[in-house]
């Protein structure tokens, strides 16, 4: 859905460098917030292990929540962002639920949706050199092989 | 044997290098200029500013002259670093006069979005 919502959005402003480019930064804020929230609990699993209490554990893990929280506030702005951007192109809300303080659980949730139907949506498939090439680029290659015979049909 | 103690002179400003308006923010790119007395930095910044209330859409990516190495104004009061996996010889100096000139280019860059800001209130852009 999230995915689909984004080409919609990205389609309709193909024309614009600067547009697509703020698309694609604001969908970024998703992962840093979701890579941030699994290194922190990760981090607070090793800090249990080593048996790190008291003020120690307090001083580390809140330096790790503050910044969490900054990120999260960043990826609301982005899903606030992203929401008027695709009203302005008169495309439907990327997010139709309410983004403030009040539902922040809620909305860690909505970006853990969207970062994981982006993860389930992977190019499973290695990416081949002829996909990452124009059929003409990937010719010109292959002819450009010494002596190996190699040819392209087209 | 008392020593000496000379100022060092930071000067700094931004150049805008374009300016465009779309229907919901407007994009500001500019150059950033930090010069101490020993050496002179440049880094890039790409601002999108809300055209209804000249607030900054953030994050804000201010791109370093050191390869991989990013700073992200994450809010009006928060900001973090990203370095790249390794700093090779070559650019050690270069991160290091970077880190130390941290300060300057975030105040810089805030003073950028100051006057942007302005500009967009008052005079629309």
């Amino acid at each position: 859905m999230y995915k689909e919502r984004i080409a919609k959005l990205m389609n309709a402003v193909k024309h614009e460098p600067d547009d697509l480019e703020f698309v694609e930064s604001r969908m970024n804020t998703f992962t840093e917030y979701m890579s941030h929230v699994a290194w922190m609990e990760t981090r607070i699993q090793r800090l249990t292990i080593e048996g790190v209490q008291g003020e120690e554990w307090r001083n580390q893990v809140e330096s790790l929540d503050k910044q969490r929280r900054s990120k999260h506030n960043v990826a609301m702005d982005a899903i606030n962002q992203l929401n008027r951007l695709s009203k302005v192109v008169g495309l439907e809300p990327f997010y139709d639920g309410p983004v403030d303080h009040e539902h922040r659980t809620e909305i860690g949730d909505v970006i853990g949706n969207i970062v994981n139907e982006y993860f389930e949506g992977r190019t499973v498939e290695q990416l081949k050199t002829e996909n990452l090439m124009s059929e003409d680029d990937f010719a010109q290659a292959v002819e450009s092989i010494p002596d190996s015979g190699a040819s392209m049909e087209k | 044997m008392k020593s000496e103690v000379r100022p060092d002179t930071i000067s700094r400003g931004f150049k805008i290098l374009s300016r465009k308006k779309n229907a919901m923010f407007t994009t500001v790119k500019a150059q950033i200029s930090v010069s101490k007395r020993t050496y002179d930095m440049e880094s890039t910044v790409k601002l999108y500013l809300d055209n209804d209330t000249g607030a900054v859409l953030y994050p804000v990516e201010i791109g370093s002259p050191v390869p991989g190495l990013t700073v992200t104004l994450d809010s009006d009061s928060s900001s973090s670093c990203s370095f790249p996996p390794s700093i090779p010889d070559a650019t050690i100096d270069s991160t290091a006069m970077f880190l130390s000139i941290f300060h300057e280019t975030i105040g810089t860059v805030r003073e950028l979005i100051r006057k942007e800001q302005q500009r967009i209130l008052q005079k629309g852009v």
